[in-house]
């Protein structure tokens, strides 16, 4: 293999084996799904349980493996292990990338006078590293065991046992749950969203390492009930505004803000409001609060029923809605046509008039019949000849990486958007369709490349200037590596601290509930609707003498007088809310005995029984809070540790903050998060105890918590504090405690270089 | 001036508005701040008020069902409403108390907007700004403590009670940066030592993170790593002051808290009156759950009752203490509710009316300025843009609306973004 000692050769050499497998590979065969018609496909791509085929027009799409035979789904096995996703890139061609890629930065440092900085150390980049991939700063024994080894491609190899750590999914979690806006308590109009099946879905596909153009695809397409595909959640996270849902699916997948034109034509860049709506035109269609048929009918029969009592019209739909809002909440794609506003001002078109799907980007669209609406504009959004797709997601992932992006903000491009290296984003876009979208392959070459082996600038960088790599940026610890760097020195083995799923009960109990719910015929529903509207009826007049009441009190200026009818008001709406909901836990038990009782008789079992987490001996004596900020309900509750540390709130995209504030300081000078950390049984405490010299000891407090050896200068001071104290045999004495708080409150341990 | 600054190359030009921002930042005089050239800023014409409670009703507060009722209408819905103190003016029957405290309230129902989304909404009440991702700009309350300084050096120049969105200090140096207190029955947590740690060892931990830091100081002196060390300082001088009693709402006999009602809000509002008694000049108290796409009317009573509760208490409250001439009160959102009934009982976002509150010093009370129609769909009177609310708090505050502050990035931004104030709403 001498002669292809040169690194051009060697790259085209790679590229024909790689073209000569895929080729290999790719022969055309009629592929059977269970229901439909046969087609002529050949097998790409293979991602657990997914296939992506081409057809003989070009056109890719991907598909569950469970829709196709048996004969299908066998071949698929046989030859899926050979294609280019399932083939690891070898450490060579990795290399070879990354130094492409460092070749392309060094080109724009003579230019703009940049010196590239030193190499970062074995300390620094140690701590850095196990921050960036896993989210939480390396052990002592990971420290120790790294920094004591001669091996010369240690760091290579440290990258790769991070990328298949269990602390990627949650690091990578986090990362996605900002930019998705992720909620476990998401509720639409009062009804469960389901937000925790959706949260799963998305860890699934990260434990999987799902190509990044699939998981968008089955974002975008997913279509049903939460509990049959909990990818719905990416609708039903913003229903009731399907407008904002296409600016926001734009901003995140294509890095551009349109949101503007929404109103009007934009005022900066040059997209009309036609253009927006003919565009948002592809899901418009998708609905996210649902209208079963039978629910639909029972409305009409009660509308007829009702016969002008609005009241009792009220009172109906309300119960019809409360009774059934399991079956209002999905995503279902219909054809409900969308029009220009009222007040459409522009001469391009008339106010109120339909608009029909149109060009994506201004480029001119193929429909097709096998495809809805929105399976077009997915395949073209997710084709990989879709720059823009390709290029926001490289940038996205080189500025997790490095620090700063190519081009700033990832999510706002316009026609002046600096791209301050043109060669390499390019090369990055090649990589990424290189790599199929394999997001820790392309995460991979970066982590190797040199730039990000140097040393952090420790000059500022000013916030809207191009920023040209002379090593990674600093940057303060998330919330979330904050929260999570400090309970790995308390609890042992807090990766694996999972909580135990319970949505998988829960939710395929709200799949029998609805099932049944769809069965019922419209004159069962009304029935059961007139049960409890019925009890709303014998409230209604007490309410109204009550308002009278009220409105009395209030000419009167009667402070007291109006405390206690407001009090009797509220005790009247429980006593009202009270009876309904008897009401209804009655029909429902009618509805379906076994299904309604025993949910919440599981419900109740689950609560009350112990989980893995609380039984292992390792977290004996742990409270059930401690686990990482993945496994917590997202965002966390207000005040809690992550949300003060700038956690973002999950209610608009990546609006996470890492400012400082009063209330963090407080917290880490007086709060009580050390309480656990300086237990005899931390993980940090209980290495402390194993040592027996007080060097020893204070080694160990640096390594945890600083990734390094202290100087001589601080262990001096260190020992100084350490011995004001007596020894004390049990434990640690204060003088360990101030010098471990101390640290903690140093910007050394809260900033990552 | 002006257009020598344009016309400077950049780094003079940067050199000038670093200079002028650095002699700004010094500023904590009582009372009107120095233009940049040097000049007096114009300020409003009566007396200001010294401090603002900023009620915010996150979500978009429906404006049918609370301040601009249209009883016995189709798009009134079930609601009914009651006279006030005011000749003509009717609430929606949600707010019994706050009807016969009309007498020191300004409604404002002739809003407009041009943001019908929840976060661009929120962002352009606060600021006057739409968001753009290229700056943060600074809210009511940074822009108080930037403008005229801040009364109290060792409290916060301004607070958010309650959670929600928040743009922080803007583009303005972090020192101006709101505190954030998720829960006011909780007051500020952590500010005070742990019970077994001592007064010496407390200080002897910060001495030892200071000799480790120093280095690391050294080599990264950077905006960000600096401002770490100014929240430190910060935190501890609060620590150590005699004002820290003022987040303790405990302190406050029974009948009082009971008055403002037992709830986050309620005891939000009272802490924020306890704050401005300590000069603290702006705090914003948040109440969500306003965005009623179902189910509006038993919200907007549940919510109503609360605010109406808890604002008339305010007023009542400073009223006795002296201190309504001298605080201004604002309620706020960021857009309305659509006047059509949807089917799920609910009202959907509605930029093209809707109302605000504005009430206390400065403010002739007793009126409802603007209208809108028989529906309440659109306005027919007086139409009130964001920028003009924003200008009308800010001149009622005595701050410049006219003067021009300066990004780092040589921006230039106002603090209502050149909105008219409306002189008929101010005494």
């Amino acid at each position: 293999m001498l002669f292809l000692s040169k690194p051009s050769l060697r790259f085209q050499f790679c590229t024909l084996t790689l073209f000569a497998a895929l080729f290999a590979n790719l022969q055309a065969r009629t592929f059977t799904p269970i229901r439909g018609v046969a087609f002529e496909a050949e097998l790409l791509r293979v991602n657990t349980g997914y296939v992506e085929l081409k057809a003989p027009n070009g056109a890719t799409k991907w598909f569950d493996v469970k829709i196709l035979s048996e004969a299908d789904q066998r071949y698929i096995r046989e030859h899926g292990s050979n294609l280019l996703s399932m083939q690891k890139m070898p450490m060579s061609e990795v290399v070879f990338n990354a130094n492409q890629i460092d070749r392309f930065i060094q080109g724009e440092f003579r230019q703009h006078r940049i010196q590239q900085n030193p190499p970062a150390t074995d300390e620094q980049f140690i701590r850095r590293v196990y921050l960036d991939i896993i989210g939480r700063i390396p052990s002592y024994g990971e420290v120790t065991s790294f920094l004591s080894s001669k091996d010369t491609g240690k760091r290579r190899k440290v990258i790769d046992e991070l990328l298949k750590h269990p602390g990627y999914v949650s690091h990578n979690y986090n990362f996605w749950a900002d930019i998705l806006r992720l909620k476990s308590n998401h509720r639409i109009g009062g009804v469960n969203a389901e937000g925790g099946a959706y949260i799963e879905w998305v860890k699934q596909a990260l434990r999987e390492n799902r190509p990044y153009d699939l998981f968008v695809q089955q974002l975008l397409t997913a279509n049903g009930y939460p509990w049959d595909n909990p990818a719905v959640g990416y609708y039903i996270r913003d229903s009731g505004t399907p407008l904002d849902n296409m600016s926001n699916t734009i901003q995140v997948f294509l890095g551009t803000q349109l949101v503007c034109a929404q109103c009007h034509n934009h005022p900066f860049e040059d997209w009309t409001q036609k253009e927006y709506y003919q565009m948002a035109a592809y899901t418009y269609g998708v609905e996210t609060r649902l209208r079963p048929d039978n629910l639909e009918m029972a409305r009409k029969l009660v509308r007829k029923a009702s016969s002008g009592n609005r009241e009792r019209e009220r009172s109906m739909s309300r119960a019809i809605r409360d009774l059934f809002e399991v079956i209002t909440v999905g995503a279902n794609e219909t054809k409900k046509p969308l029009k220009l506003p009222h007040d459409y001002k522009y001469e391009d078109a008339k106010p109120k008039a339909t608009i029909t799907p149109g060009p994506l980007f201004r480029q001119e669209v193929e429909f097709s019949k096998d495809e809805t609406a929105r399976e077009t504009y997915v395949r073209w959004m997710t084709n990989p000849e879709n720059d823009l797709f390709v290029k926001v997601i490289a940038n996205r992932i080189w500025k997790k990486v490095m620090g700063h992006g190519i081009f700033e903000p990832v999510d706002d491009l316009k026609k002046d958007s600096v791209i301050s290296h043109p060669q390499l984003m390019a090369f990055l876009m090649k990589l990424m369709r290189d790599v199929d979208f394999d997001l820790k392959q392309f995460e991979r070459i970066l982590y190797n490349t040199p730039t990000y082996h140097r040393q952090v600038s420790t000059v500022d960088h000013v916030k809207g200037e191009p920023y040209y790599f002379a090593g990674p940026l600093l940057r303060r610890m998330t919330a979330e590596q904050l929260w999570d760097s400090m309970l790995s020195m308390t609890i042992e083995d807090s990766d694996q601290r999972i909580l135990r799923d319970r949505e998988e009960i829960r939710i395929d109990k709200k799949k029998q509930q609805a099932d049944y719910m769809l069965a019922l015929k419209p004159e069962q529903i009304v029935s059961l609707a007139s049960q409890i509207a019925d009890i709303e009826s014998e409230f209604a007049d007490k309410r109204m003498d009550l308002r009278k009441q009220l409105a009395k009190a209030s000419s009167a200026e009667d402070d007291k007088a109006i405390d206690r009818i407001e009090k009797e008001r509220r005790q009247l709406e429980g006593q009202a809310r009270r009876k309904v909901r008897a009401a209804q836990s009655s029909v429902q038990k009618g509805m379906m005995e076994d299904v309604a009782m025993s949910m919440s008789m599981e419900e109740r079992e689950l609560a009350n029984r112990k989980t893995e987490v609380e039984l292992d001996p390792r977290w004996k004596g742990f409270p059930k809070t401690l686990v990482r900020a993945a496994e917590l309900p997202s965002p966390a509750p207000n005040g809690h540790f992550l949300r003060m540390f700038g956690q973002s709130d999950r209610d608009t995209i990546q609006n996470a903050s890492v400012q400082p504030t009063v209330p963090q300081a407080l917290a880490l000078l007086n709060g009580p998060m050390f309480k656990e950390l300086v237990k005899p049984n931390s993980v940090l405490i209980k290495h402390l105890l194993t040592k027996e010299t007080t060097e020893e000891k204070l080694d160990v407090i640096f390594l945890t918590l600083l990734s390094r050896l202290p100087s001589i200068a601080e262990k001096n001071l260190m020992l100084q504090e350490i011995n004001r104290y007596d020894n004390d045999p049990k434990g640690l004495s204060n003088g360990y405690k101030n010098v471990i708080v101390a640290l903690m409150n140093t910007r050394q341990y809260a900033f990552v270089r | 001036m002006k257009e020598l600054l344009l016309k400077a190359d950049d780094v003079s030009r940067r050199q000038f508005i670093n200079s002028a921002a650095q002699t700004l930042l010094g500023v904590t005089v009582w009372g009107h701040a120095q233009g940049l050239q040097g000049q007096e800023a114009p300020a409003s014409s009566g007396p200001s008020a010294k401090s603002c409670i900023y009620l915010y009703m996150s979500g978009g507060m429906t404006h049918l069902d609370t301040f601009d009722p249209k009883p016995g209408t189709d798009q009134g819905g079930p609601i009914g409403a009651i006279r006030t103190k005011a000749d003509d003016v009717f609430l929606s029957e949600f707010f019994p108390r706050l009807a016969y405290r009309m007498d020191n309230v300004a409604l404002v129902r002739s809003l407009k907007t041009n943001q019908g989304a929840h976060e661009q909404g929120n962002y352009y009440m606060h600021t006057s700004y739409a968001p753009r991702n290229t700056i943060r700009h600074p809210a009511l309350g940074p822009w108080m403590t930037m403008l005229s300084g801040r009364y109290n050096r060792t409290l916060p120049g301004s607070v958010i009670i309650g959670g929600g969105r928040s743009s922080g200090a803007g583009f303005f140096p972090p020192q101006h940066m709101p505190l954030l207190l998720g829960n006011a029955r909780e007051g500020l947590k952590n500010s005070k030592r742990p019970g077994d740690v001592t007064e010496k060892e407390f200080d002897r931990r910060l001495r030892l993170a200071e000799a480790v830091d120093k280095e690391f100081v050294t080599s990264y002196n950077q905006k960000k790593v600096n401002a770490y060390s100014d929240m430190y300082r910060d935190a501890v001088k609060l620590m150590t002051s005699e004002d820290l009693k003022a987040f303790d709402i405990n302190q406050e006999p029974t009948d009082v808290r009971e008055a403002y009602g037992d709830n986050g809000f309620g005891q939000g509002v009272l802490l924020a009156r306890r704050l401005v008694e300590n000069n603290v000049r702006f705090v914003e108290v948040q109440l969500g759950g306003w965005d009623n796409h179902t189910n509006i009317f038993t919200s907007v009573a549940d919510r109503g009752a609360t605010v109406d509760r808890a604002l008339s208490a305010l007023i009542g409250d400073l009223q006795q203490r002296g201190l309504l001439d001298e605080t201004l009160i604002v309620l706020a959102t960021e857009f309305g509710r659509t006047p059509r009934i949807n089917q799920n009982e609910g009202r959907d976002h509605y930029p093209r009316a809707f109302s605000g509150l504005i009430a206390g010093g400065g403010i002739k009370g007793g009126q409802a300025y603007g209208k809108t129609d028989e529906s309440g769909s659109r306005v027919t009177e007086n139409p009130v843009l964001v920028p003009d609310f924003n200008a009308t708090i800010a001149t009622a505050l005595g701050l410049p609306v006219g003067h021009t502050l300066y990004s780092p990035s040589g921006r230039p931004f106002k603090v209502a973004n050149n909105g008219e104030p409306v002189m008929d709403i101010l005494a």
